[in-house]
């Protein structure tokens, strides 16, 4: 019953942040994006409660920290597509650690098929997509390594071959999804998709993900379904020339946010166990709550003067 | 032992083959320590006349000058190439594989986990391009290895610490960016290890000897502090180079907003902006971008395509540090971690994005856990070997990692060099040009500018003759300002011929690129 009410609590922040960005950017608000990104948190919720059964601290910081996440807040304004994946995602997240989670090999292939599939389409709704392989400087750069040599010989040629500037291009592609700048200082690579100074998620959160990779490769295998969503989720814009990533690969936010959450839970736990006196931890408490909420607090503050109005 | 025998003649050929040829030519750094080192020799003097100084004022930036002091046996005995100019640091790699594998020993006691890092050291890219260059950074980070090593020989013998501090110290000596490496190193050695000290009855004594021998060695760049020497500190520093109050009030003026409002110095502050600008230099040392796909913005550092490791060590830094989070050697894992995260400091703190000269250290971490992912990734196969799929994995990891090898030394030796924007190519070359090509003109007229030309004429142009010598002008040519004198000969970058419509000219000769492309032209105007 507590648990209910504390997560009728989160999801009337949700309500009340989201309200005040939409209303900021537009007084007329997109009803259909904006109702399918506060259902994606209750799904979030069911689907959390489903990977951990037990961790019931563990899923209010992950609500929590979902709904005042940047990058989830951002989407509510015109990601109706975005939003419309997220929710399916979720679903059959739900659904396939619910059912197939015992057998782990089909478990691996049936999620990384899942992600991909719902992903891709994903990718191809926006319009500006546009596959790596149409991208002619790689073409252009191999022509030129040939060149390089002087002779264009057949050992050249195989030896300096498209293949290997493509996989140079997509794993770049692909480490921008996990670069510090863009979770953190600056968020999307367009101008259009970000708020001034902003990452995608917030600055406390580089410090609280760090922290929950470091307990969950500690601890136990629980996590493998968040570590293999997270790695797979940008595959399908690693391999396109739309490095839009907060909207392309939107359901990163998702294993992003759960690692954060598990990463406040062993802060939290750290804290409570290594601090023996009482005012000492809560003066301790009292100082983190202090900084995130700075960092929140920037994020409305940015919100009010500095987005695109 | 034949195997190792093989290993060791691959490891010389990379550091040492063809080291006048590649990089292809003299940087003006690399001009200037082998300059400065011949003019010690001969006449126990500088460029500037200075008497066996410690720090060389060089193009104002006041090199550390250790490095010129252990070139000028070499050029002593081979003479003045760029073999031999480079060649002490081509020494210093040698020497660093060595130390890689003692540390790793000393930190994981498993002979190993300490072959295969010195196995990685051996023919990690970051270390054989920055072998291969006249790098002060280079020889430092042996020196820095050296103090580390000895630092955690002395938990056994505590006198190590004396020698350790020796060689900590001769960093200072040796290149700028040890003032704050150096220091750096020294606060995580000291706040993981000093523990270990009181286990001694006379540890106070040997702290105060060291502190005393420290003092005595690095006394010179001390002193450089107060007496206006430490100018290239100043003109890289991030604090001197960005304007936080410009930017603060750009962002405000979007809005509209006042700088006094209590809201925007929370939110719009100088330290914000510092923290904000660190941070972002900070973090892109390690993007996977940078360190396997693109490298630094300088391309002498990092092949073309390609960044201080090859892609597929990116596997083994992850599986390592995997491994190393479940280590329970909680000092092991404290001081490679810390090593890692702090090596990229003295990099961050400058204008620069990303400058693998200033953040050299951390490639030694990442390649200690790089060498434990590989330990791990090797024992799982031994493990499994009886296992076809595993079997199958393991051999084309290994077939894809020679792949990607053999890229790297594509890349390095048959394209870096054709990179003009790369080298301060061409400057040899025109030297060679003059004696035969100027002998009707009154003066040659060099353009000026970043690459300080008169250095390589200084060591180039030893065999030019009083008369040619006499001639040669440096100017900053501005052709809106400059006009020509017809009896002159000008020798310019192709990027700097005039495209003034009353200039009528000539050219001369040409000086062409590896690429074949021309990069500068002698001009005689009409």
């Amino acid at each position: 019953m507590k648990k209910i009410f504390l997560i009728l609590i989160i999801l009337l922040i949700s309500v009340l942040i989201r309200l005040y960005y939409l209303l900021q950017i537009d007084p007329v608000i997109n009803i259909s994006s904006f109702s399918l990104n506060i259902v994606s948190i209750v799904l979030f919720w069911l689907f959390i409660n489903t990977i951990f059964k037990q961790r019931t601290l563990i899923h209010l910081f992950s609500t929590l920290f979902l709904s005042i996440s940047p990058w989830h807040i951002f989407l509510s304004k015109e990601g109706f597509a975005v939003n419309l994946m997220l929710i399916i995602v979720l679903i059959i997240m739900t659904l396939l650690i619910k059912y197939l989670y015992q057998n782990s090999i089909i478990f691996f292939v049936s999620i990384s098929i899942c992600i991909l599939f719902i992903l891709f389409p994903s990718n191809f709704m926006q319009t500006t997509y546009r596959s790596i392989f149409q991208n002619p400087q790689l073409v252009w750069l191999t022509d030129e390594q040939i060149r390089e040599h002087g002779s264009s010989s057949l050992i050249l040629r195989v030896s300096h071959n498209k293949l290997t500037n493509y996989i140079n291009v997509v794993f770049n592609n692909y480490s921008n999804h996990f670069s510090f700048q863009t979770l953190f200082l600056d968020g999307d690579l367009y101008q259009k998709n970000r708020i001034s100074e902003m990452g995608l998620m917030y600055l406390f959160d580089s410090i609280l993900i760090s922290l929950g990779l470091v307990y969950i490769i500690k601890t136990s295998n629980d996590y493998k379904p968040i570590i293999i969503w997270l790695l797979i989720a940008p595959i399908p814009t690693a391999l396109s020339n739309n490095l839009q990533i907060s909207l392309t690969s939107y359901s990163m936010v998702i294993p992003l946010i759960i690692i954060s959450g598990v990463g406040f839970y062993f802060c939290f736990a750290w804290i409570s166990k290594r601090i023996k006196q009482p005012c000492l931890r809560y003066l301790v408490f009292f100082i983190i709550f202090l900084l995130i909420s700075w960092d929140v607090s920037r994020f409305l503050h940015q919100i009010y003067y500095h987005a695109i109005k | 032992m034949k195997k190792i025998i093989i290993l060791i003649i691959f490891i010389l050929i990379l550091r040492f083959w063809g080291l006048e040829i590649m990089p292809p030519h003299l940087r003006n750094d690399e001009a200037a320590l082998g300059y400065n080192a011949y003019s010690i020799l001969t006449t126990g003097k500088d460029e500037y006349g200075r008497f066996f100084p410690l720090l060389f004022q060089s193009f104002e930036d006041w090199k550390p000058g250790l490095y010129i002091y252990l070139t000028i046996p070499i050029i002593n005995i081979l003479g003045i190439n760029e073999t031999t100019i480079r060649l002490f640091s081509a020494i210093s790699g040698i020497l660093t594989i060595f130390l890689v594998y003692l540390i790793t020993n000393q930190l994981f006691a498993n002979k190993v986990i300490s072959a295969y890092a010195a196995f990685f050291t051996a023919f990690s890219p970051s270390q054989i391009i920055f072998s291969r260059g006249a790098w002060e950074a280079n020889t430092s980070l042996t020196f820095t290895l050296f103090g580390i090593y000895f630092f955690l020989k002395s938990f056994t013998k505590p006198k190590s610490l004396l020698i350790s501090t020796v060689f900590f110290s001769l960093t200072f000596l040796t290149y700028h960016g040890a003032k704050v490496s150096t220091i750096l190193i020294l606060i995580v050695l000291t706040t993981i290890y000093y523990k270990e000290f009181r286990k001694f009855n006379y540890y106070k004594t040997i702290i105060v000897l060291s502190l005393m021998i420290a003092l005595v060695i690095s006394f010179p760049v001390l002193l450089s502090f107060f007496n206006n020497k430490s100018s290239r500190i100043n003109s890289l520093s991030l604090i001197n180079n960005i304007a936080p109050q410009t930017y603060i009030n750009s962002i405000l003026s979007q809005s509209g907003e006042s700088n006094h409002n209590f809201i925007n110095i929370l939110y719009h502050n100088q330290f914000l902006v510092y923290l904000r600008s660190i941070l972002w230099r900070w973090s892109e040392h390690f993007t996977l971008s940078t360190l396997f796909v693109k490298g630094d913005l300088n391309p002498q550092h990092t092949p073309p395509n390609m960044g201080p490791f090859i892609l597929f060590d990116g596997i083994f830094v992850i599986l390592g540090l995997i491994k190393l989070i479940r280590l329970k050697l909680p000092k092991q894992r404290g001081f490679l971690f810390l090593w890692l995260v702090l090596s990229p400091i003295p990099s961050s703190l400058t204008i620069e994005s990303v400058n693998f000269v200033r953040s050299l250290l951390m490639f030694i971490p990442l390649i200690i856990i790089e060498s434990l992912g590989a330990f791990e990734f090797y024992q799982y196969f031994k493990k499994n070997k009886n296992s076809r799929l595993i079997y199958c994995i393991f051999v084309i990891s290994i077939i894809i990692y020679l792949g990607s090898y053999m890229y790297f030394i594509d890349q390095y030796f048959a394209h870096a060099s054709k990179k003009n924007g790369a080298w301060q190519y061409g400057y040899k070359q025109m030297i060679s040009k003059i004696n035969s090509t100027t002998s009707n003109f009154r003066k040659i007229h060099i353009a000026d500018g970043p690459d300080r030309p008169y250095i390589f004429f200084l060591l180039f142009g030893r065999n030019l003759t009083i008369e040619t010598s006499r001639k040669i002008v440096f100017d900053k040519i501005d052709w809106n300002n400059y006009k020509p004198k017809l009896d002159d000969l000008y020798i310019l970058p192709s990027s700097k011929i005039p495209d003034v419509n009353n200039l009528n000219y000539k050219v001369v000769d040409t000086i062409k690129d590896l690429d074949n492309f021309t990069i500068y032209k002698f001009l005689k105007f009409e």
